[in-house]
């Protein structure tokens, strides 16, 4: 009898530690270039880079950044822990650079298909996905050797 | 019976954690291991191919020019075959971005954008003070800047800006004691009076990548130095009056010539720099040089993830000014027609300057020093025995920039500068006082990204004063935007 008890409560206590994680799993953004690239790892710092208008390059190309619509939760989650910088920070940071002639933000495009899409053919092609929007044609890559599917992984939607 | 069910449910309970458990550990495949760098370091740099930058700079595109394509429905979330079939769906040519066509060095569209500004300037000066003989005395409003920009990408690595000013100048400045007027006949208009305006071709220039770390730049463009001088526009600066120091040219605001430049990332700093050549200072320096003698300059700039942002840079230019009268011709002693270059005004110059920016979430602090000499040629100096010769001389000056961001009250930024400035000894200077100090504080409001408004108040007064000068006070608003 007590043994079932203990086995009913360890079920719950398991299901529960196990379906926390996933919940987070599902805000994860998963870094992606196109499946079969050499890129598997990459710094935050070139990532920081890379999505704040400098040339970064990696596995032989430059990389050629793209990102969600500004307002949506990616963008935002990614601006937040890759920029450091919030929505409102962000937009005048872009305006700032053109103001200077600099170039301008990284081409916005209108939804995870679009992105895992553009990721998988175009050259050098670098974004983010949600964990649950990984395509087969996409690679995820570790950001400061930490995957996505690590715990200690930080970057997550809004 | 209910012991059954206990039962039943334990099992369920345990064969459904079990479940989550193992499906939680079996995540996306693990990338296939290609010359995988070091973990935790930058993967190694390799010359881009051919078309590369293209690549960047046909994706480097304001977020406003998404391609009018209709996102397809969100996938179902039954797992990534959903993802996989919307994603085939999708024509990348549609959105400009063919594979096929990267890289080949297609032109891209024109990019056109631009700033403005308008002013309200109210200072505050004792009746008779001799400021009063230099700057407006009085209240009004201004139109400041508007600024058009035309950008394009020219093929693969090869870039173009141009930034024109449109000014309301010459109409209403003072020459010689006088106002100008350009009222004219407006032959649109029954020949009413209509005033023209003038423009200024701010930058103008054809950018190419030799390579990921070598650009060159050629044409007419913004001098590589400091921190304000390239911040440029009304609205990316914080305050509403630049600093004397930046205001006075120590280094050629713009100049005309070639600018080489680049930078490399190594690790997560990154370090740039330039090498500048052109006509440098001149009357004339956009169109030809009237010696010989031409402007060099350089930078060196570094920037790291120090608490946020940190960036510091170095600058030098040393050029020859020349201004005089035009070639003429005389005839030698044999009386051979010869050509005579008149002396004119003639000095050499060198400006250093060096600035450090820290950037903390909502706080920014900033500051620049920078220092320039003169020395004129002999018999070369403008002025008379009677009304006294200008003398080789040296200026100096800084400032500090203090301000936060906050995220409320349309994301107000307060902030506070102060600044020191040594002057040239000039006919002015001898008049006023050579020593400068100034306060501004200020409010500095972005309710958007592209519309800044601006309240500040400005405090400048003349410590080694050679007359019995009050401060000069000036209250200022401007809004500024981006179109």
């Amino acid at each position: 009898m007590m043994t079932k008890h203990i086995i009913a409560v360890i079920g719950l206590l398991a299901l529960v530690a196990t379906a926390r994680p996933a919940a987070a799993d599902s805000k994860k953004l998963v870094v992606v270039v196109a499946k079969g690239s050499p890129i598997t790892n990459i710094s935050r710092g070139d990532l920081k880079h890379a999505f704040s208008g400098d040339a970064v390059s990696a596995g032989g190309k430059t990389l050629v950044p793209f990102n969600f619509q500004p307002g949506t939760p990616e963008r935002s989650g990614f601006d937040d822990a890759v920029l450091g910088m919030s929505a409102d920070a962000v937009g005048r940071f872009w305006v700032d650079r053109k103001v200077r002639g600099q170039s301008g933000a990284p081409r916005a495009l209108p939804s995870p298909a679009h992105i895992a899409k553009v990721v998988a053919k175009f050259p050098g092609a670098i974004s983010y996905l949600p964990a649950d929007a990984l395509t087969a044609d996409v690679q995820p890559v570790k950001v400061d050797g930490v995957a996505h599917t690590d715990a200690r992984y930080s970057i997550t939607n809004k | 019976m209910a012991r059954g069910r206990l039962r039943l449910a334990a099992q369920l309970f345990t064969v459904a954690s079990l479940a989550a458990t193992a499906a939680h550990a079996q995540p996306t495949p693990e990338p296939i291991e290609v010359g995988t760098p070091a973990e935790g370091s930058a993967p190694p740099e390799a010359p881009p191919p051919d078309g590369a930058a293209a690549d960047l700079a046909a994706a480097a595109d304001a977020a406003a020019d998404v391609a009018n394509v209709p996102a397809p429905a969100a996938p179902p979330a039954d797992g990534p075959s959903a993802a996989d079939q919307a994603a085939d769906d999708i024509d990348l040519a549609s959105l400009g971005l063919d594979p096929a066509s990267a890289g080949s060095g297609e032109e891209d569209k024109l990019n056109i954008y631009g700033f403005a500004d308008f002013n309200y300037w109210a200072p505050f000066l004792p009746k008779g003070n001799v400021v009063a003989s230099y700057l407006p005395k009085e209240h009004y409003f201004s139109f400041g800047n508007l600024n058009i920009y035309l950008a394009r990408n020219l093929g693969a690595s090869w870039r173009a800006l141009s930034e024109i000013r449109f000014l309301y100048s010459p109409n209403g400045s003072e020459a010689g004691g006088a106002l100008t007027s350009t009222s004219v006949e407006d032959p649109a208009n029954l020949q009413r009076s209509v005033s023209w305006g003038g423009i200024s071709i701010q930058r103008a220039y054809i950018e190419h990548d030799l390579t990921s770390k070598i650009s060159v730049r050629a044409g007419h463009w913004l001098t590589p130095y400091g921190i304000w001088n390239l911040d440029h526009g009304s609205p990316t600066i914080i305050g509403t009056l630049r600093p004397y120091i930046v205001g006075e040219q120590f280094f050629p605001e713009s100049q005309t010539g070639i600018d080489v430049f680049g930078s490399t990332l190594v690790g997560d700093y990154k370090l740039g720099y330039h090498a500048t050549v052109s006509n440098g200072r001149g009357p004339a320096s956009t169109v030809r040089n009237l010696s010989n003698d031409m402007g060099f300059g350089g930078r060196v700039e570094f920037e790291a993830p120090w608490a946020g942002s940190f960036k510091a840079g170095a600058s030098v230019y040393a050029g020859k000014f020349v201004d005089r009268p035009t070639d003429q011709v005389s005839v030698d002693a044999t009386g051979k027609p010869i050509d005579v270059e008149p002396v004119g005004t003639r000095y050499a110059e060198v400006a250093y300057a060096a600035d450090a920016q820290w950037i903390h979430r909502g706080l920014h602090l900033q500051s620049e020093i920078m220092a320039r000499q003169r020395a004129y040629d002999t018999g070369a100096r403008p002025g008379t025995a009677a009304t006294g010769f200008s003398p080789d001389s040296a200026s100096w000056g800084i400032y500090g920039l203090a301000a936060y961001r906050f995220e409320r009250f349309w994301n107000v930024m307060p902030y506070v500068q102060a600044e020191h400035y040594r002057a040239l000894e000039s006919s002015v200077t001898t008049q006023i006082g050579r020593v400068i100090r100034v306060w501004d504080a200020g409010l500095n409001f972005r309710p958007s990204a592209s519309v800044v408004l601006k309240l500040s108040w400005n405090d400048a007064w003349f410590p080694d004063r050679r007359l019995d000068i009050a401060h000069f006070k000036v209250a200022m608003a401007q809004i500024s935007w981006v179109f």
